[in-house]
């Protein structure tokens, strides 16, 4: 009996849309709404790597990632860098997902809001042409505003989520522009190329937040709760990365012009050198957590400007997951306490876990962030030594403000004991965190996904 | 339905400059009135107004998804405001039928003055846009249109903080594309796809609406704000 061959694509598209749908129906049960959530997300990451190499034989049924899905004159396939990405922006999401289910919960459809924007930018990683792509990512953004709000309430709780919306539209008419372009003159020269490659650019600088004066990053960070901004982190940032690096795969003309390249690899050092300088003043979690995202920025478009559209970007996709879903339980459980002294305490082990996320993404060695850096330290190398100082910089610039941050909260005595149950989560956390982070740190291969580059 | 689809098609029979007159002075309206209870109304008559474009195009079927996708996502917008009016109202923040009824002299003339300037020039703006940088394989009318919703759109966004105007900038941009596209591709995936986009980004500016009224509640408040103003 011969077996069934079905396209990965419409599965991959619809694991996170129905995960999402039975969220809602154990909405009672948080830790099952979010283990639920973080379980398909993981699913999804294990299918598209298990069906790397060769079609996922299933007995009836053989799941193959290459096969094309035409839907309505569309084509739906994954290609191979993208099924890595892919993967890894799936696995990068279910640490995050799973450490928000012992949060308190991030607004009503905090889950669904994920998956659903997850499921759409899988979309746009999938779909031909790539215009199509572009109106995913506008459907991506419309889930995302809502999840940015996070069910706050007031005048300006609003502002991430606008501004991200607005980005998101902005940065349609510039893609649509700029594979017309592309399509109406197949060989593209000269002035048309300079356009098409500069429309290319500010799409992406406008989704990834790389603007200057228009950028949603540092609105969203300083608006929404810490687990939230590891959640856009991850996925929000990662896949606009992998947006990008699709683009500089896929579009030869945008891989081939000069400028393009140039531009992304000068936009990262920009946005470092900014880090560096802004990054060690600031005293507001906040404002740290926007650096981190911009230092996140700064590597997205270097790793596509060296060419790093693979396994090395897929891992620090992945990476990113880990070290996020660290941070923002740090930042969350950083909770004000009454001192037994009078004035407010903060508890240790939220601030240890914060710390050691800070420093993970700073790229201390021991730490899963080292091997993500280490790695783009590796291909700026190539390139000249600055860039590597300037990213060593960047990270030791957001740790000193990390501890200028925390110092004054450890000056008063630790806080009269919170509640045995909130005790022991935040120690369970906070262990798991390090075992996770410092585990990845030294072995970090499966995070490859098979695919370690030499 | 079919009753609907035949208006549409008389309304395309229209000479080209009314319609774009109408188009004109509803998104004008958008522009300068930060009021929603002319602002949507005057959306409900933009997106007629691109319904009648587009009939020229594309079968009046597809643009009928587009039509009511944009008059459902109007009535959702409207709702939302209603409610974060009567949110705000309970805080003493004045509504905005109060607002029409009693304007505040001091500030409204200038504020009109302003963005009805801003909207004028960026309008001339578009215009010479369109004329000097046409789309080719683009009729002149649509990219007229595509134009002057994207400047008008883009200005309302940098004229305004509030989230509904935001949200209508933002939709004003997916008419544009719309009006930009559809013309390239007149297929009903095109026209039904646009549609569904249209219809959740206004679920979503219509829930960012009703957050933005209600009352900042300090339980709400995100921690790295409340650690760095106890730090």
């Amino acid at each position: 009996m011969t077996s069934l061959v079905i396209s990965a694509a419409p599965i991959v598209i619809a694991l996170p849309l129905v995960a999402g749908a039975l969220t809602l129906f154990l909405r009672r049960w948080p830790w099952a709404e979010g283990g639920l959530a973080a379980l398909a997300s993981a699913l999804a990451a294990a299918l598209l790597v298990v069906a790397r190499d060769a079609p996922l034989n299933l007995g009836l049924v053989v799941i193959d990632p290459s096969a094309p899905l035409f839907v309505l004159g569309r084509t739906l396939q994954l290609e191979a860098n993208t099924q890595l990405i892919l993967a890894a922006l799936f696995a990068g999401t279910a640490p995050v997902l799973a450490v928000a289910a012992a949060l308190p919960r991030q607004g009503v459809f905090f889950y669904p809001l994920v998956l659903g924007v997850l499921s759409a930018f899988a979309a746009s990683l999938m779909v031909r042409p790539l215009l199509f792509g572009a109106l995913a990512i506008e459907a991506a953004a419309a889930f995302a505003a809502v999840l940015i709000q996070a069910d706050r309430q007031g005048a300006r709780s609003t502002q991430g989520a606008v501004r991200y919306l607005v980005s998101a539209t902005l940065a349609l008419p510039m893609f649509f522009l700029a594979f017309w372009l592309a399509e109406r003159t197949p060989a593209l020269e000269g002035d048309a190329t300079s356009l098409s490659v500069a429309l290319l650019l500010l799409g992406n600088g406008l989704l990834l937040g790389a603007i200057p004066l228009y950028s949603w990053l540092h609105a969203v960070a300083k608006d929404a709760p810490p687990i939230v901004v590891s959640t856009v982190a991850v996925v929000v940032l990662g896949a606009a990365q992998a947006w990008l690096l699709r683009l500089w795969d896929v579009l030869a003309w945008f891989q081939s012009a000069a400028g393009a390249r140039f531009a992304l690899l000068l936009s990262a050092q920009v946005i470092w050198a900014g880090v560096v300088l802004i990054a060690w003043a600031q005293r507001s979690w906040a404002r740290l957590m926007a650096c981190a995202l911009f230092l996140e920025v700064g590597a997205a478009l270097w790793s596509a400007g060296v060419g790093r559209v693979g396994a090395e970007a897929a891992f620090s996709i992945a990476a990113r997951g880990l070290v996020f879903a660290a941070l923002g339980a740090g930042l969350h459980l950083l909770r004000p306490q009454p001192c037994a002294e009078g004035g407010v305490c903060y508890a240790r082990e939220p601030l240890l876990l914060a710390l050691i996320g800070f420093m993970a993404l700073a790229g201390a060695p021991g730490t899963i962030g080292f091997a993500v850096r280490w790695l783009l330290v590796r291909a700026s190398m190539e390139s000249g030594v600055e860039t590597a100082g300037l990213v060593a910089l960047a990270g030791a610039s957001l740790v000193l403000g990390a501890l200028r941050t925390a110092l004054p909260m450890l000056r008063c005595p630790a806080p009269s004991a919170p509640p045995a149950k909130e005790a022991r989560l935040t120690r369970l956390l906070v262990g798991v965190a390090i075992v996770l982070l410092v585990g990845f740190g030294l072995l970090p291969s499966p995070l490859f996904f098979g695919s370690i580059p030499r | 339905m079919s009753e609907l689809i035949r208006l549409l098609e008389r309304l395309s029979q229209l000479a080209v400059v009314p319609l774009l007159a109408v188009l004109a002075l509803a998104v004008l309206a958008v522009a300068v009135v930060h009021n929603w209870r002319i602002a949507l109304p005057a959306m409900v008559v933009h997106y007629v107004a691109v319904a009648a474009l587009l009939v020229r195009v594309i079968d009046p079927a597809v643009v009928l998804i587009e039509l009511v996708a944009g008059i459902v996502t109007c009535i959702a917008l409207i709702v939302a405001s209603v409610g974060a009016d009567n949110l705000q109202r309970a805080v003493g923040v004045p509504s905005a039928a109060e607002r029409l009824q009693q304007p505040n002299w001091v500030q409204v003339p200038a504020q009109l003055t302003l963005r009805a300037t801003a909207a004028v020039i960026v309008g001339a703006a578009m215009t010479g846009m369109a004329g000097r940088f046409p789309l080719p394989g683009v009729p002149l009318v649509f990219v007229l249109s595509a134009y002057l919703l994207f400047g008008v759109g883009l200005l309302v966004i940098v004229t305004s903080f509030e989230a509904l105007n935001g949200g209508l900038g933002v939709l004003l941009m997916l008419s544009a594309f719309a009006v930009a596209y559809i013309p390239l591709e007149p297929s009903v995936s095109v026209g039904v796809l646009l549609g569904a986009i249209t219809l959740l980004v206004g679920i979503a500016v219509a829930f960012l609406v009703l957050a933005e009224g209600g009352r900042e509640e300090a339980a709400h408040a995100p921690l790295a704000e409340r650690s760095e103003s106890r730090a």
